[in-house]
């Protein structure tokens, strides 16, 4: 081994430990990246081709019955791919905690010759038989539904059937069962019969052949509905689906922001090594200088440094990737999981994999190569004068002359010291708030929509609402409802699915394209329960004539629908004339609103009511009234379709937004981590360098309890500011979140609650960063003065 | 120069009378290191010394011979590892880590090779804060007693400058007005000239002249012979031993 190399080995014995805090930053900066990155890559790829398995329809036309030779005509169409049939009906399923849910029963009539919105079996045995059913996998945790398990299902006549379980199958195209509270049944027409339910197909399924947009889907469905209505069998309603999944666009959306923070935290990580290596070099300077005085050149000098941080790069970049890969698919395999989607390849596209070393061994090489190659520079004379206390660059002289705080000058002094290096105090800053403000935004966004769920459930003025597989009059459904122990209020209301049509000059059609139909509710005239906020116009008069209140939702599909606007509601084969009078705020669906004798001058379905909505006695159990509304209901022979309580809604928003919040929340916390070992090591690296200014402190005659509290003052400055900005940016950010929300989302008005939690999360972290700053400072004054003065 | 020393620098500030005769005194101090390869070196080899207050003591030495270890443990910067060390009648091995940095910022100056004025300050926020630190100097009056130091130094023009923009001889002025911030009776300055041209070096020279007639006393490290031709007494190490020690015309350097 010749001299050079045996300098770089003793080197590496003596800088050991500085080596190996590089390699860990770069190992975390570097695992972070090539996660979040092949995570972007892989899922973006998955739940578009996951949702392609399904082969989601993207016309759905409603008939009485569809039968072959009606799918066959349609498959004719120009520009149809193909068409299939089935029915949707709802009914309940007992689970495993003895209490019932929501069941979405899908009635397909041949499963082996399925075309479109097809399930593929994950369990059990294929195809289902006539006398079983099939449930989809993300129930499991709800339901035992292993092949063979008897499940117990209401019928549309109050009694419960029994049939078995013919195991488990995998629906790419809806949310997880434990999102929507709801059970996904899959069974043939005969199975559906021995439940009661209708066994004829209803919904003709089509899929284009090339959908170029929402609106061209509508196109072909209205030219669809159009011919089938010159054949004579017209549809009696025709739906437009969206073409992605449910969650895509925001997943996608979430998972760049994830890519991107991730990118800061690498760079991040890298300048953080850059920066120790500075600090390292700047103590081997006068070695610098004396290997100069002796003839080394200063290539030599450089390429001895570099075949120390070389191989720590590669290092890094061989504990990085593979930690990296391992938590990216740890990443896909939760969200396949909360997505419901089938991940048929985990593989990294090889460019993407190829880029990700490129980056993680060039970022950090040129992050490192440039003080090993200042200081290589250095003349040979200043190396070996160098005072060990660095010269002051421009930002930092022009602090030291602003920042002054007369009659504190220990203050001062702390303050000026923390812009001694400016793109170090910016890396910190960096962290710091983009860290920072992430935490906040999550917590901020979860609670503001968490808060305004809330007060949107209570504007509702309902606890719960049952709704029954028929229509029933309205006095019968509120007497039964009034005689269970615990109801307060019971009222019956009617509900209708309408379309909106275009009107005289106005045009109604939807924004986005697509058909939407909407839900058109009748209340009471002398209603308690409707309390829902009118944020513009006024409520329906009674006896004024055909007025409505719209929710924002519709006012989002349908722009044209302002106050004062008119439009007509088809309902069946009629066509009626309604004025929109007023907006009302709602999460949901989109709704109309208007009393019972604009209800019934749209639908004519008289005193014929499908919901009583019912408010508990103050302090009770919600859950035991509505157990006892189910029965009460059953024991009349009246058996609801479905019962929904307010916490059953909330719960199932919270599960929504919680997929959400959870990528935000792995953003923010692999920000947070990163920032807060950038801020440590940035701070301690901060604290150690100076070490020789501890001592000439020392030297003063200041106490060590004085010169920790200057350095304590520092990192307490940088941590404010940084605090500051994390505040400042999240709240921008956490409004932009709740501006998306409120009008792609809820359609209320969504107030910012800033979240305290997050902000004390966010002090324990600035507590965190000042304890590092503690300790090596305790640590840099355990050294003899002796030592911290003495020239190496 | 114009400022008189005398006139902002005392000569017995905050010293019992006791300590008036012999103010700096080691008994048979011995300092030494364990080496990483378990060896032990002997900085000093039980060093006896008094040092009584007022003088001008010039300590040489080669390199090696324990000159700095000898300033270092006067200061209180470090502790022998056997004996004793005794300044103004204050047993520094009897103080514990605050008590001695206190102590330190009240009796000893220091004033080193490379200046090391902290860069975020301006020569008089250097010497304020070190009155800030101890707080001997009472609040109201720093400002003005950082000025007169400064003007004491020839440097009242420079007063609001970063060290950055300061000569080495202007920094080392600087330096001296800081370690004479808190007035106290012993001045240390480790080769304060090693980083100096001649003709800063002698400036620097009749400042230490002009401090030691007006009663300070001086220990100085240095290898400079026309400095240490001006002190009263030179001490020569060798090995951590003292060879000589005399008036400067017996002592060849």
């Amino acid at each position: 081994m010749n001299m050079r190399w045996r300098k770089v080995a003793g080197d590496f014995r003596l800088y050991g430990l500085q080596i190996g805090l590089i390699a860990l930053v770069l190992v975390l900066g570097t695992a972070g990246v090539v996660a979040a990155l092949n995570a972007q890559a892989i899922l973006k790829r998955e739940i578009a081709g996951s949702y392609a398995m399904a082969a989601s329809p993207d016309i759905v036309l409603w008939f009485d019955r569809v039968e072959p030779p009606l799918q066959e005509s349609i498959a004719k169409e120009e520009g149809v791919a193909a068409v299939d049939a089935r029915r949707v009906v709802f009914t309940r399923i007992a689970v495993k905690d003895g209490t019932w849910l929501p069941m979405r029963l899908t009635i397909v009539r041949d499963f082996s010759a399925q075309k479109l919105g097809t399930v593929h079996l994950h369990a059990g045995s294929w195809p289902a038989s006539d006398s079983a059913i099939l449930i989809e996998q993300s129930g499991e945790t709800l339901i035992d539904a292993t092949s063979g398990t008897p499940l117990r299902i209401r019928m549309p006549n109050g009694e419960i059937a029994t049939l078995p379980s013919a195991g488990l199958v995998h629906d790419t195209a809806v949310a997880p069962s434990t999102q929507d509270r709801m059970i996904y049944a899959y069974a043939t027409p005969a199975a559906a019969a021995m439940l009661g339910q209708n066994p004829n197909l209803d919904q003709l399924l089509v899929k284009m052949k090339q959908r170029a947009s929402a609106a061209a889907a509508y196109a072909l469905g209205t030219e669809l509905s159009s011919t089938l209505t010159r054949y004579g069998t017209p549809a009696q309603r025709m739906d437009v689906l969206p073409a992605e999944h449910p969650h895509g666009p925001l997943m996608t959306a979430m998972l760049r922001v994830l890519g991107v923070l991730s990118v800061i935290a690498f760079a991040c990580s890298a300048a953080l090594a850059g920066y120790m290596v500075s600090a390292w070099m700047r103590r081997e300077v006068r070695q610098v200088g004396i290997m100069k005085a002796i003839g080394a050149r200063s290539h030599q000098i450089a390429w001895q440094y570099l075949a120390l941080v070389g191989p720590t790069v590669v290092l890094a970049l061989v504990i990085a990737l593979p930690l990296g890969m391992a938590f990216g698919r740890a990443i896909v395999a939760y969200y396949a999981v909360s997505l419901n989607i089938d991940v048929a390849n985990g593989d990294v596209p090889q460019a993407l994999l190829l880029q990700e070393i490129a980056f993680a061994l060039g970022i950090p090489l040129v992050a490192m190569i440039l003080p090993i190659v200042r200081a290589a520079r250095m003349s040979p004379h200043t190396a070996i004068h160098d005072t060990g206390i660095t010269a002051l660059p421009g930002a930092s002289r022009l602090a030291s002359r602003l920042i002054k705080f007369p009659g504190h000058l220990r203050w001062t002094f702390a303050l000026r010291n923390s812009w001694r290096r400016p793109w170090r105090l910016l890396t910190m800053l960096l962290a710091l708030s983009a860290g920072g403000a992430l935490l906040l935004m999550t917590h901020s966004n979860y609670e503001s929509l968490m808060r305004v769920i809330d007060v949107s459930l209570s504007h509702q003025g309902h606890d719960i609402e049952v709704l029954m597989q028929r229509p029933v009059p309205g006095a019968q459904l509120e007497t039964i409802a009034r005689g269970v122990p615990g109801v307060e209020i019971a009222e019956a209301w009617r509900r209708a699915s309408v379309n909106v049509a275009p009107r005289d000059t106005v045009s109604v059609t939807p924004s986005s394209g697509e058909n939407r139909r909407v839900t058109l509710t009748g209340y009471p005239v002398d209603t308690r329960l409707f309390r829902l906020p009118v944020v513009q116009g006024r409520a329906p008069r009674a006896g004024s004539g055909n007025e409505v209140l719209v929710t924002r939702t519709v006012q989002e599909v349908f722009p044209q629908l302002q106050i004062g606007s008119r439009a007509d509601l088809l309902f069946r084969d009629r066509r009626v004339g309604v004025t929109v009078v007023g907006t009302v705020e709602e999460i949901g669906l989109p709704a109309l609103y208007t009393d019972f004798a604009t209800f019934d001058a749209v639908t004519a379905l008289g005193d014929a009511s499908s919901a009583v909505r019912v408010m508990a006695r103050d302090g009770r159990d919600i859950e035991l009234v509505t157990s006892a509304l189910d029965q009460s209901f059953l024991s009349a022979g009246l058996a609801p379709g479905q019962i929904i309580s307010r916490n059953m809604v909330r719960d199932a928003l919270d599960e929504h937004f919680n997929v959400v919040g959870d990528v935000v929340r792995m953003v923010a916390l692999a920000a947070a981590l990163v920032g807060a070992i950038i801020l440590a090591a940035t701070t301690s690296l901060n604290v150690l360098e100076r070490a020789r200014e501890i001592g000439i402190l020392r030297a003063m005659g200041a106490t060590p309890r004085r010169i920790t509290a200057i350095f304590l003052a520092e990192g307490a400055s940088i941590t404010a500011v940084g605090f500051l900005l994390a505040v400042a940016i999240s709240i921008p950010l956490t409004l932009a979140v709740l501006n998306a929300a409120e009008h792609q989302l809820l359609h209320v008005a969504v107030p910012l609650h800033f979240s305290l939690k997050g902000l004390a999360i966010l002090s324990s972290g600035a507590l965190v960063v000042l304890l590092t700053v503690l300790l090596a400072v305790s640590y840099s004054l355990r050294k003899p003065v002796r030592e911290t003065l003495a020239y190496e | 120069m114009s400022t008189s020393v005398e006139s902002i620098t005392g000569t017995d500030a905050g010293l019992p009378a006791s300590a008036a005769r012999e103010l700096i005194e080691l008994n048979g101090a011995v300092k030494s290191y364990t080496l990483r390869g378990g060896q032990t070196c002997h900085a000093l080899r039980g060093i006896t010394l008094r040092i009584a207050m007022g003088e001008y003591v010039a300590i040489l030495g080669k390199s090696g011979s324990g000159k700095s270890t000898l300033l270092n443990l006067i200061a209180g910067l470090d502790r022998p590892t056997t004996g004793t060390v005794r300044i103004a009648g204050a047993n520094l091995l009897a103080l514990n880590e605050n008590g001695a940095a206190l102590w330190r910022g009240k009796h000893v100056g220091v004033v080193f090779q490379f200046f090391q004025l902290l860069p975020t300050l301006t020569s008089l926020e250097n010497i304020i804060l070190a009155m800030e630190l101890v707080g001997k100097i009472p609040k109201a009056q720093r400002r003005d007693r950082a000025l007169d130091l400064l003007q004491l130094v020839g440097l009242s023009d420079q007063a609001h400058k970063l060290p950055s923009t300061l000569s080495g001889g202007q920094q080392q002025r600087a330096a001296i007005a800081r370690a004479l911030a808190n007035d106290p009776p012993i001045l240390l300055a480790d080769e304060p000239t090693g980083n100096l041209d001649t003709e800063t070096a002698a400036d620097i020279n009749g400042l230490f002249q002009q401090l030691a007639q007006q009663g300070k006393t001086l220990l100085i490290v240095t290898h400079d012979a026309n400095l240490a031709q001006t002190a009263h007494r030179i001490i020569e190490l060798k090995d951590g031993t003292v060879v000589s020690d005399g008036a400067p015309q017996r002592v060849t350097t």
